[in-house]
């Protein structure tokens, strides 16, 4: 076999089990979810969902700025 | 900055804005959990609507994410004519403006796509889930196959729901 049929052919099998493997980590990853917080959410009309989502961002905001402060007080102390 | 939607949406719908919401925003509104820090809106390229986007953003100082502060920036209509993405930092949070997705797609290949979605007092469009899904595949980011992978799951329990 030539030499640049026997290296392609290593680049094509790459190339498949690139896909394959990315197909399969899709699945793997859907197999990981946790299907009870999303029928939570599906029991939310699209408004709910957002306002949920807004109150969430809120509350990671003010952690934040609590962590924030924090390591201001930790940093005057030093 | 996560992204003030109750601010933001009302101000773009009241101003006549063409926009699709697409990303993670969309998938909030389709059900998912997982949070997500900026806004992803596909917009209009006509000209009325670029300069409804350059007026109606500009109080809110837009510029680019992550350029360095003395970088010649300004928000205005000519700039979003020369240019088609924009991730911009505002004071609404992260916005990432977007005239073409992965595959090629506008808002005007999307619209189609998209469906309304009541909310903050006002009506705008989201892309539908499997449009969604389709997007962030052709995206093909590592960082998108979790997101893909709940989605898909949604799309399983959406279904198996309306069975």
């Amino acid at each position: 076999m030539p030499a640049w049929l026997h290296a392609s052919r290593y680049v094509i099998f790459a190339a498949m089990k690139g896909d394959a493997s990315n197909a399969d980590l899709v699945s793997d990853l859907m197999r990981d979810v946790d299907r009870t917080l999303l029928r939570e959410n599906l029991k939310l009309t699209p408004e709910q969902r957002l306002a949920k989502f807004a109150s969430f961002m809120r509350f990671v905001a003010e952690l934040r700025r609590a962590g924030e402060n924090a390591r201001r007080r930790v940093k005057a102390k030093t | 900055m996560s992204p003030d939607l109750e601010r933001l949406v009302p101000t773009l719908v009241q101003g006549g804005v063409e926009f699709i919401v697409i990303g993670g925003v969309a998938a909030i509104i389709h059900g998912s959990a997982r949070a997500t820090y900026d806004v992803d809106l596909l917009y209009s390229r006509n000209e009325a609507n670029i300069q409804r986007l350059a007026n109606l953003l500009a109080p809110y100082r837009p510029y680019l994410r992550q350029a360095p502060p003395n970088f010649p920036f300004s928000w205005d209509a000519k700039t979003i004519r020369n240019g088609l993405n924009f991730t911009l930092t505002t004071e609404l949070g992260d916005i990432d403006l977007l005239a073409d997705v992965a595959g090629g797609e506008t808002y005007q290949t999307l619209l189609s796509h998209s469906f309304e979605v009541e909310a903050f007092g006002v009506r705008f469009k989201c892309i539908d889930l499997p449009t969604l899904i389709r997007i962030k595949e052709a995206a093909d980011r590592p960082k998108d196959r979790e997101a893909i992978a709940e989605l898909r799951v949604l799309l399983e329990e959406i279904e198996k729901k309306q069975a």
